[in-house]
């Protein structure tokens, strides 16, 4: 049933994509034709579409089709220097999200204001993720679980960018993960922050933290960056304790963590061979009150990192915007790098993730995917596989 | 001195002059060019087609586009100028609105596009990708090629 499923549902894709005869030109003019103020609005969007397949020779799995992610963009130029971004996401058909929500004031190209729903500048995907600019069906799981994108917080700073030389950065204060709700743990020894994203959503805010990014692009085809954020979790302990109340105020600390992450990335293409790395890596402080107060397994640092080559097979080869793409990405992350000295060290959750798959895009805003996966880790439980397939559309 | 950042959407004009100064180093006068309605059809509002013409015989040096077209979020302004044949010889993004794609003003970058005379071109395949610029890539090198189509018009009706 799930295979007739899924083989009705490449066959829809297409259809649909034969009868748009791609159009070059379709992707600059499509929304600003569609609207009656085309210099003041466009809209844009992106869909990514799953076929998630565990494999396991003794026994039987279900497989998952999920439409993981549909976006729709909205960008709103009230004047010259001010305009206004907003993203709004579907996850899985049912839950909606706000992605982004911001407005940008442009005092000179290099020193803008920016305010609102941000998305956190680490990363390469976290800023970068719409389906058909990444390789793979699934986003890597470095950026998922220590990232952890997508990771997007209420914040205010400044982003500016250098032009001619092909430097920009990104400075902002954020609103932080939350780690402690009414006494429960939000971050963990598995998945690090990645409970404790706020997302925008009636945000618990007890202390600001530090985002800042420099983006260098001045060398053709080569797009590197390093990322920073410092900075504590929000707790809701705090809320209502006297400020003399010392012994009530040390309970409250216990919930909190101080967090340092750093990342560094690169994406070079040339000749139609892509070349994609990324490094993140960071400390967490007061780990051992947290676990203690909560009965938690966080750990005190954290490392990740992974390496991607890809080819553009049809690259040399005259077939209009036509792209086939095979991949093979080699992924290590270690969410419990070091622990205290209460929690022992869970060698699952040294991880190792290698991918390897195909994508075609027929053009730019659209992608057919597949992909096998193994995972594995240094503990003692073997490892899995999983296939992979899905479709990405990006307008 | 003009404060940088602060210049107005229609100012390529003193760009485009001085630019032009400097590519054929002899005095050069900007003259916004005639259309056939064959070509105004296909124009957008933010094209604009100037003659170079040295200014001590009138004769024509070159040609100057300047037009903008569409980043991620946000429109992008940029010009490019050509010899008498319409060979770029220089492309410049001067104004980019939104954080990401900027990539595409880099001069290095940029410098794949000279000596462009027309005809298909492809973003990712003649011109270098970038990561982090496909939307401005693609809207830069589209938006460069039909420019070129319509200065084949406009140099055939200036054919001296």
């Amino acid at each position: 049933m799930k295979k007739i499923g899924f083989t009705l549902l490449i066959l829809l894709a297409a259809v649909y994509s034969a009868a748009q005869s791609p159009n070059e030109d379709q992707i600059q003019n499509s929304s600003q034709k569609m609207l009656s103020q085309p210099e003041k609005l466009t809209i844009g969007g992106y869909g990514q579409f799953d076929y998630n397949q565990p494999l396991a020779s003794n026994e039987y799995r279900n497989g998952v089709l999920d439409i993981h992610r549909m976006v729709l963009l909205f960008a709103y130029k009230f004047d010259d220097r001010t305009s206004f971004v907003t993203e709004i996401e579907l996850e899985h058909v049912k839950e909606v999200y706000v992605e982004q929500a911001f407005v940008n004031y442009r005092i000179t190209p290099w020193l803008q204001l920016r305010g609102g729903l941000m998305l956190v500048p680490m990363g390469i995907i976290n800023e970068y993720h719409e389906p058909t600019t990444f390789n793979g069906v699934e986003r890597p799981n470095l950026d998922k679980y220590i990232v952890p994108t997508t990771w997007r917080e209420l914040g205010l700073g400044f982003q500016g960018q250098f032009l001619a030389s092909g430097l920009s950065y990104q400075l902002y204060l954020f609103n932080g993960f939350l780690g402690s709700d009414e006494g429960e743990a939000r971050l963990g020894g598995s998945s690090l922050f990645r409970s404790g994203r706020q997302k925008g959503a009636e945000s618990v805010f007890t202390r600001p933290n530090i985002s800042a990014r420099i983006n260098y692009t001045g060398i053709p085809g080569l797009t590197a960056g390093i990322s920073s954020y410092f900075g504590q979790s929000q707790s809701t302990f705090f809320d209502g304790i006297d400020r003399s109340n010392t012994a009530m105020l040390a309970t409250a600390d216990s919930t909190l963590v101080g967090i340092r992450m750093f990342g560094v990335d690169i994406r070079y293409s040339r000749s139609g061979i892509g070349v994609r790395s990324q490094l993140n890596a960071g400390s967490i402080t007061n780990a051992d009150a947290y676990n203690a107060y909560h009965g938690s397994d966080l750990g005190s640092s954290f490392l990740g990192y992974y390496a991607e080559i890809s080819y553009d097979v049809l690259h040399s080869v005259e077939t209009g915007t036509n792209q086939l793409i095979p991949f093979a990405r080699y992924e290590k992350y270690d969410t419990h790098r070091s622990v205290d000295a209460a929690v022992t060290k869970n060698d699952a959750f040294n991880r190792t993730d290698i991918t390897f798959g195909i994508g075609w895009k027929p053009n730019p805003g659209l992608i057919y995917k597949i992909d096998y996966q193994l995972f594995s880790n240094a503990s003692t439980t073997p490892g899995k596989q999983q296939f992979n397939a899905g479709i990405g559309v990006w307008f | 001195m003009v404060f940088p950042g602060l210049l107005s959407a229609q100012a390529p004009e003193g760009q485009l002059q001085s630019q032009a100064v400097k590519l054929f180093d002899i005095p050069v006068v900007l003259e916004k060019a005639n259309f056939p309605d064959s070509v105004r059809i296909s124009l957008q509002e933010d094209d604009q087609v100037f003659l170079l013409r040295a200014a001590s015989d009138g004769k024509i040096v070159g040609y100057a586009w300047a037009s903008s077209a569409l980043g991620r979020y946000e429109k992008f302004d940029y010009f490019f100028l050509t010899d008498k044949n319409a060979s770029i010889l220089l492309v410049k993004v001067w104004q980019y609105r939104s954080t990401h794609g900027g990539a595409i003003a880099g001069k290095r970058w940029l410098k794949q596009f000279i000596g462009y005379t027309g005809g298909a071109i492809e973003y990712g395949k003649d011109i270098q990708a970038i990561s982090g610029a496909t939307l401005s890539g693609n809207s830069i090198v589209h938006d460069i090629e039909r420019a070129q189509d319509i200065l084949a018009v406009v140099r055939e009706m200036h054919m001296e």
